[in-house]
This record gives structure tokens, sequence and C-alpha cells, in this order.
């Protein structure tokens, strides 16, 4: 901390001013500051959330009733989240979500890593055009091949299987981008000395280069399953039988727009599968910023 | 192709369901609305509980009807296609003359005559099984029906001083009773007619069919309601906004103002009987009643809904299909449907005594929807494969014109002229 | 720090033996690893990409069996289409409301939870609780907390004596309203990123700031924290703008790219033509002006980065 030692010390400008004033709330008065200002963006964050708790208890005709009574008054957990269980496959829905999930990242990791530290430390004559690609990739959205490719998975036959849920996000730009910064950043002694001890490329990737990336992987990880546990456009498109459905199909399922009597169970559904998402994210929370902080993010 | 796909069939048919004893015959069954799911499955468990050979499954359900119908596109190319289907009634037009083309959906013709005769007439309304036809040929039997009514919120209207016995019977009485309601309090609103944002033309195709107007001409070359029938729609539209108290909102936020007991009267569909009447329990007194017809010589409704086609290609499924749609369209089934939504009954011998009858003797507020079974008419198709769009397009002006941002004037001949050209060019 | 460093590869002094031949061993395998990545990128992006350019050559309907090529026609229909500019212009202004904002406040809150100790864990995971939520029940969450006439913030807003507002009914809100949602999502996301590059920020700097007479908070953020988020910052605007420019899901289950069309975004019209229309012939052809936006923006953004960030 610096040292104001007059008090009348006339500020040279007005972003001096902003400061000194800031300065002379002094240590109590910023830290109340800061906390007012990060609750009341909690309140922003949590108010949607926590109405969606509240209405996964309620029974249909309270949902929208008028004023402000937000607490349930005759709340019916028990029965809600009962009927989101049982009247549909949820448990089942979000074992597809975990495989389509898995399976996702784990090619998404075998394709990108290899890829990404070639970008990183091999010089190649293609390299610059294979960064272009990936840059390239990363702005196109699924929705722009959706047809082709529904078409040829139906082709292939392939339409109602795992394969056809993964297929499309085997690729992910984005982990190449992510992962070339962090192998960007790893030191180069390490390689060559590999190299010498007779190491072929192969071997440094996935024995020297990838265990050091855990924390990087961590990161990724977390990216890739938010995005596709919760994507409810492709499967929409290419499952039609409740046995492969992923999760947000399960709660698409108890939309009934013209009455909304459901909702309560809805809300109840879409609680229960975000809960794994919230505990992974509890679980890696460290790693995952660790991973960042090392990918070159910064 | 049709008529070889129906030998076939009538050959299943005579060689009866001794053949297919042996295996069970799988059946799919892709309908919309994931909320429909709630009687879907007690029927086909009841039609597998008489049907042993038979397993019914069901493909997730299509968000609405259009996402449905693309989703039966979708499969049509890629040979994925459901083996049942109920398709919204503004979709059979394009859903038949597409898959028609390809051989793809089975005509009913032929196993309806051989029900024997009178299978038919001791079934359906005529006005009924004509929403599952197309250019003459039978692809559907009617399923869901709805038209649409007015649910009212009484307790308003006895704030209002109004009497919900005694409802509004025509479009003025109507649009005062709105007003009185709109002029309770800041936080409560009169009305809505959503006819600037709905899923589709329906309301709008309502507020023609009211006056006994037509949707097209009889050669389909431009639309009928380019005069007086047109204007008096558009001036009613104006006038729910400005006498009524209607807020121009969305249907989402439309229904939620309903539901929370703070709007006097809401325009949709029979199917919401059920929803609102939960949405309602404990908070305010729902009761339903009539769309206000003007012309009650030839003027009725737009019918929504679906009828279930059959787009099986196997012997032995269409067979079974068969069986499938005439059991779920039948009055046991008919039942469930009914009782899990507010829809219209589609078979006459549902309503009766062994049926719903009692039912609707008891519940006031379904029978709003037998009583338009008259007034029923076709949801019209308009030709080409723009129906959607030209919806789309429509709403898009109403929701000007309500807003105040074109006159009626303007706003008739911009639906007239962005109709016509979304029509396919006559030779 | 170290992505500031930026040593070219395989720059150490070659081991004795052919450097030629090592690296013609290495650029071998560069290619091989490359391979399975570029492999599916043709099969998933580029293929498919392709074919629609070649759709939107012809007047193809979806199911329907003839087609015919129709040249630029679809183009021609297109540059004369109203609705087309005005989702052009939809979706610039909501990726204009949404970028700044998105960054901005992502970085204000990172900046003041990283500066906590035994809350610093707290905050992150409340702020970072929306990107598990699930979009077909949050808008249901939105559409009643948002309602234009019953909604809790518009009940608010008339206590603290202001008008309400209506938030999807409002064709001059409604590009705002769906940015806000957006933004709930968002401010955690990059709250996480920002939070990692500030935590890479050597402590020394800020001492050595200090020393040459930098006080006060906003006087350490301008000299060290800004210039040394460059990065960061400029790989969370990239991300945050395709994220803006992607925008779909929450106008389709929430305003349907009303009120008449005033959120009817690029991506919503091809869904439109293509999904609910059928019109895949002219629905490919916005695709095509879709995927070259979208590219001029990221070379555009691609030079940027390259100039100002020292990333290669």
């Amino acid at each position: 901390m610096s040292t104001i030692a007059e008090p009348y010390a006339a500020p040279a400008g007005a972003r001096e001013s902003l400061s000194v004033a800031l300065h002379r709330l002094g240590r109590f008065g910023r830290l109340a500051l800061t906390h007012a200002i990060l609750l009341s963006g909690v309140v922003f964050i949590l108010t949607p959330i926590v109405w969606m708790l509240l209405t996964s208890m309620k029974p249909g005709n309270e949902i929208f009733s008028a004023g402000l009574d937000v607490l349930p008054k005759n709340p019916q957990p028990v029965e809600n989240y009962g009927y989101a269980l049982t009247s549909i496959p949820l448990l089942r829905m979000m074992l597809n979500g975990a495989i389509v999930c898995g399976g996702i990242l784990i090619v998404q990791l075998l394709t990108s890593i290899p890829c990404a530290y070639a970008l990183a430390k091999i010089r190649f004559r293609a390299a610059p055009a294979v960064f272009a690609m990936v840059l390239l990739g990363l702005c196109i959205p699924i929705q722009a091949p959706a047809l082709p490719l529904y078409l040829a998975l139906a082709n292939l036959g392939l339409l109602n299987t795992y394969v056809s849920l993964m297929l499309p996000f085997f690729l992910s730009v984005f982990a190449i981008f992510l992962f070339r910064q962090f192998f960007k950043s790893f030191p180069d002694e390490i390689i060559q000395a590999a190299r010498v001890d007779g190491m072929s490329e192969f071997e440094i990737v996935w024995r020297v280069v990838t265990p050091a990336a855990w924390p990087a992987i961590a990161a990724f990880s977390i990216f890739s399953i938010t995005a596709h546990w919760n994507d409810l456009y492709w499967p929409l498109i290419v499952v039609s039988r409740d046995s492969l459905a992923t999760p947000p199909l399960g709660v698409a399922f108890f939309f009934d727009p013209e009455s909304g009597s459901d909702f309560g169970s809805l809300m109840a559904a879409a609680a229960i599968i975000s809960a794994p998402l919230v505990v992974a994210f509890l679980v890696a929370q460290r790693q995952f910023i660790q991973g960042i902080t090392m990918t070159g993010v910064k | 192709m049709k008529a070889l796909l129906t030998t076939t069939t009538l050959a299943a048919l005579l060689a009866g369901v001794a053949a297919s004893a042996q295996e069970k015959i799988e059946l799919e069954v892709f309908h919309a609305w994931p909320g429909h799911a709630r009687f879907h499955k007690p029927m086909a468990e009841a039609f597998m509980a008489e049907n042993s050979d038979v397993t019914v499954t069901f493909r997730a359900p299509g968000a609405d009807y259009g996402i449905a119908h693309l989703a039966v596109l979708r499969g049509s190319l890629s040979g994925d296609m459901p083996d049942v289907f109920h398709s919204g009634l503004n979709l059979v037009a394009p859903l038949g003359r597409i898959l028609s083309a390809r051989g793809a959906i089975l005509p009913l013709d032929d196993l309806m005559a051989a029900e024997g005769e009178g299978w038919v007439e001791a079934n359906y309304e005529p006005n009924f099984l004509a929403i599952g036809a197309v250019d003459g040929v039978q692809y559907g039997l009617p399923f869901n029906a709805s038209t649409p009514i007015v649910h009212y919120n009484a307790t308003l209207i006895r704030e209002a001083g109004g009497d919900p016995d005694d409802l509004p019977s025509d479009w003025d009485e109507l649009i005062e009773l709105a007003g009185k309601i709109d002029a309770l309090g800041d936080d409560v609103w009169g009305m809505s007619y959503d006819v600037h944002d709905f899923w589709d033309d329906w309301l709008f195709q309502a507020l023609i069919k009211q006056q006994g107007g037509e949707i097209m001409n009889e050669a389909e070359t431009e639309v009928a309601w380019n005069n007086e029938i047109g204007m008096r729609a558009v001036d009613l539209a104006v006038r729910f906004v400005e006498e009524g108290g209607m807020p121009l909102i969305s249907k989402e936020e439309s229904t939620t103002l309903f539901c929370s007991g703070q709007k006097g009267l809401h325009f949709t569909s029979t199917a919401g009987v059920r929803g609102f009447g939960e949405c309602s329990d404990g908070n305010f007194e729902y009761v339903t009643g009539l769309y206000p017809v003007e012309n009650l010589e030839t003027g009725g409704v737009a019918t929504g809904g679906n009828v279930g086609v059959i787009l099986a290609s196997d012997s032995a499924k269409q067979e079974a299909a068969w069986r499938y749609i005439k059991f779920i369209s039948g009055p046991k089934a008919q039942e469930m449907a009914v009782l899990a939504t507010g829809y219209m009954p589609t078979n006459k011998l549902a309503t009766g005594p062994d049926h719903l009858g009692d039912f609707y003797a008891e519940n006031p507020n379904w029978q709003t929807s037998v009583d338009q079974i008259g007034r029923a008419q076709p949801y019209y198709g308009y030709p080409g494969t723009n129906g959607v769009k030209i919806g789309r397009v429509q709403m898009e002006i109403f929701g000007e014109l309500m807003a105040g941002e074109i006159s009626k004037e303007e706003a008739l001949a911009a639906l007239v002229e962005e109709t016509e050209a979304l029509l396919p060019p006559t030779n | 720090m170290t992505a500031l460093a930026d040593a070219p590869a395989a720059s150490p002094a070659p081991v004795r033996g052919g450097v030629a031949r090592q690296e013609l061993v290495q650029a071998r395998f560069g290619y091989a690893f490359a391979l399975p990545a570029m492999l599916l990128m043709l099969g998933i992006i580029i293929g498919p990409s392709l074919v629609v350019i070649g759709i939107s050559l012809t007047d193809y309907e979806l199911g329907v069996l003839d087609w015919r090529w129709v040249g630029l026609g679809n183009y021609e229909e297109m540059l004369n289409d109203r609705k087309f500019w005005r989702s052009i212009s939809n979706t610039f202004t909501y990726v204009a409301i949404l970028v700044p904002s998105a960054v901005l406040l992502g970085l204000a809150v990172a900046i003041m939870v990283h500066a906590r100790t035994r809350t610093k864990r707290f905050y992150e995971v409340i702020y970072f609780l929306p990107v598990t939520t699930t979009l077909v029940a949050m808008a249901i969450v939105w559409n009643f907390v948002l309602h234009s006439k019953i909604g809790p913030v518009n009940a608010l807003l008339v206590a603290i004596g202001l008008e309400p507002i209506a938030f999807f009914s409002d064709r001059d809100v409604v590009l705002w309203s769906l940015a806000l949602i957006a933004l709930w999502q968002l401010i955690g996301f990059n709250m996480i990123l920002f939070i990692a590059g500030l935590s890479a920020i050597p402590q020394d700097l800020y001492d050595a700031a200090a020393v040459d007479g930098a006080d006060g908070w906003l006087d350490k953020f301008l000299r060290v924290t800004w210039p040394m988020l460059g990065p960061t910052t400029m790989f969370v605007v990239v991300t945050t703008s395709i994220t803006a420019f992607k925008v779909f899901d929450t106008i389709a289950v929430l305003t349907d790219g009303g009120p008449r069309g005033a959120s009817e975004v690029l991506l919503f019209s091809i869904y439109l033509e293509g999904f609910e229309y059928f019109r895949m012939g002219y629905a490919s052809a916005l695709t095509v002006a879709f995927l070259t936006f979208i590219l001029l923006f990221s070379l555009v953004q691609a030079w940027v980065i390259d100039r100002n960030v020292h990333y290669r």
C-alpha cells in the first residue's frame, strides 16, 4: 500500500481523485463496497435459480399465481421430483448423457492433443494452414452443416446410435486452441532431452507432455461436458427413441406451453440434471482454474 | 404405387392376425407436443392389452406440429420413418402430397370401405373426417380436434358487474365486458386474442370463418377475404386492443397472465381446459364459453389438432397400424384423450352415455368443446408449401396493426399482398 | 508471462547428426499428429459446408422429389429481402450489446473475486452456477421473472417508482433482454477465465509499480493488471463474440423471433427458412452468408490477435 501523506494533496486528474477517494474510504469501507457489489451480482445470478428450485416444489395452481408469493404454500417436492423421475426414464437419460459426454471428451482429447502438440512444438510446412483451419473451425456452429451431416449419418445407418450423437463433436477446435497455448509454454529443453533419450514424438506426446497437462485437460473437460450435457439441438435431430435420449430431452418432455401445468415437474427434472454438473465443478474447481492459468490464456 | 401399397395391405388383412401371431409386431408412434404423452402412453397400453401381438413404442415427441412434421420429412429422406404419425391438421395437405409422391404414406379409403357398410357413419362426423383427407384421398383418421373457445375468469367478470352465467354471445358484448374488466385496475387486463403471436394462423382463420367467409377462392388462386370480411377481421383485432384492453405480449406471457388470474378472458384451444382448470384451482373461478360466431348459418371456426396417418411400409405393420389408429380414434381411447386435455372427442360414440356422457353433464367447462362440434370447419391448408410462412407473415402484419403502426386499410392490403405472394405461381 | 515468451518451436541447438534428417522425421510426425484432426475437420465441417454451398444453388425443398439448379437465384432473393437485412442488423446489434458487457463485467467480477481470500471459492461457485443450467427450464424461468405484466422484476421496478419494461414484447428492448439472459450465463464463464489470467500476474510487478509511484487501486489496474491481461482479454473477446454470433436457443424458445421480427437473428432466419418452411435451398444460401460474415469477423480478430498479443 502506498502512502497519501498529505490529506489535502491536490490530485493531478480525475483518475487520481477517484483513486484517492477510494483510498480514503479505508480498508473496511472498500471491503464493504466490494462485497456489496459482488452480493448484488449474486442476487442477479441466484434469482432465476432460486425461482426454479421453488417452482420445482410447487403444485400446478401455485406456479403463476398472482402477487409475490414466492414460497410454495403447499409444497409437494416428493410428488414433483417423484413424477420427474418415474414418468420418464430420467436416470437412463443421465446415463446416456454421461456416455455421450464421456465418448465425445475422450475422442476430443485423443485427436486434439497430438494436433495441438504438432502446432506448438513441431515445425512442418502445413502448420500455418492447419492453424488457420482451427481458427476457421472455431467459428462454424453445428447448425451450418447439420442437414448434410444428418443425411450422411442416415446413409451410414447410424441414426439412433450413440455414434450419431457424438460424431459431429469429435473434433474440438477449441481444445486444439487451448492445448496449443499450454504446450507452447512447455519447456523445449525437456522435449529435446527426451528426443536425445531416443523417445519418439509419439511417446513424447503421450508420456511426457500429456501427464504434465492434467490441469489443462481438467479445465477443458468442464467446458466440454457443460456444453454437451445440456445440448438440445443435435440430439433432437438424430435421436428418436427414448432409450437414447439425453437429459435435456427429458426436461423438454414436460414442456407443455399450452397449459403449463407440468412446470413443477419440469423444474424438478431440470434441477436433477443440473446437479451432476454442479458437483463436477465443485470437485474440479481448483484444478480447473489452475488448468486455465497454465494454458497461457493469461 | 398407391394401388400397390393398398393391395398388399388388403392381402395382409385377409391373411388375418393368425399369420402375425408368431412374432410380435413392433409399431413405432410419433406425435408432437411432449405434454401429449400423458394420454398417448395409457392409450397404447390399453391397445396392447387388447392386441397382444403388437408392441407399441414411442419416439421422443416433437416440440410442436411444425417440428414433428419436419422430423418426418427428414426421415423420409433417410428411410427412418415412424409407423404411425400424428400430423398437425394444417400440415396434413403438404405431408400427404409430398409423401404420396414417394409412396411413403398409406391411403385409407380401401381399408375404411373394408370395415363394412355404416362403420364410417357410426363413428365419425363428416366434417371431422374431411380434415384428414387431401385431394380426395383419405390419409388420416381424426384423433385430436380442438376449436378456439373463450376461457373466462369468472371472478373478474363478477367484479366488473357481469354475470358468468350469461356469457357474451357476440363480439360487441364480449369486447364491452373485456373493457369493463380492464377498467378494474392497473394490474388487471381485459382480454387476449393472440392473432399477432400464435403457433400458426389458426386464430386468423377463425376470424374469417366465423363470418362464414372462405380462406381462398374455389380455384385457389387468390384469397377470398380481400373485401368486407377481411376488413371486419382486421377491425375486430384493433378493437380487442383499443376497447377490450388486450396487452400485446407473447403467447407464453399471455397464457401465464391468464393463469395468474389477472386477465378477464383468453382465446385459445379447447385443449387448454385441463391446464387452466389446474392453474386456476384455488385462485379464481374459471369458466368457458363458445366462440362468438357471427354468421350462424355458415359461420364456424377452424379445427386444430391432429390425425393419425400410417407411414409403415411393411404390410404386417400396416395392418397393425390400421388397428392402432382405428383404436385410438375409437370411443374408448377418445375418452382418455379428452379427459387428459379438453380436446374434442372426434368419435361420435365417445360422447354417448357409455363413455363421456355423464362426465360432460358434471363438468360444464368441458362441455363447451362438444357444443362447438357443429361449428368445427376444416383448418384450411394453403396450396404450395408456404403454409407455415404465410401464417408467420400474417402474424407480423397483425402485430404492426395492433401496435398502431399501420392503418386497418394498410394492414388488409399487406395481408392480401404478402399472402398471395407466397402462393405457388399460377400458370 | 509465459505466453509472452515466444520462442519458436524446435529452436535448441541440434545434437550431432543430420539436423535436416531429424527435422524431416519430426515433420512427418507433425503431419501424422495433425492428420486425424484434419480428417475430422474435413468430414464434419468442411465437407458438409461444401454440400451446403451446393444446395444453395438449387431450389431444393426438404422431402420434395424434384429440384433444379437456380444458380445465384437464392442469393438474389436474399439480397432483395428486407428481412435478411433486418436479421443482419439484429445480429450485429446483439453482438454489440453483449460482447462489451460480458467482457467488462466478467473482468470486474474477476478482479473483485480474485482479491478475496475466505469468500473466493463461494463467489466462484455461485457465479459459475448458470453455466450448469438447462435452457429449456431457464427459458420458462426467464419468461416469468421478466414477464412484462406480472414478473417480479417489473414488480420491483414499479415499487421503486419506475415504469415497467416489456422485456419480450417491446421491439426496442427485446435484444437487450436476450443479451441480459446471455450475460447471466457468460459472466461466470468469463470470470473464471479472467481469474486464471489474474493469478498468473506476478506480485513483484505490483511492487515495482508501487515503487514507481503508482498508488491506489485504479492506478495499479491501468499500469499492471490491464496490460498483463492482454492475451486473456483477447481470448475472452473471441470466445464471447463467437457465442454472441451463434445465439439461437434463447430466441427459439423465448421470443420466436418476435415481436414482429425484432429478435430474428441470422441463425434464427436460417432455422425458419430451413426447418419451418423447409426451403433448404434458400436456407443454405443464408447459411453461406452467415459463414462468410463469421469468417470475415474472425479473420479480422485473428489479425488483431496476431498484432496485439504475442500468441505465436
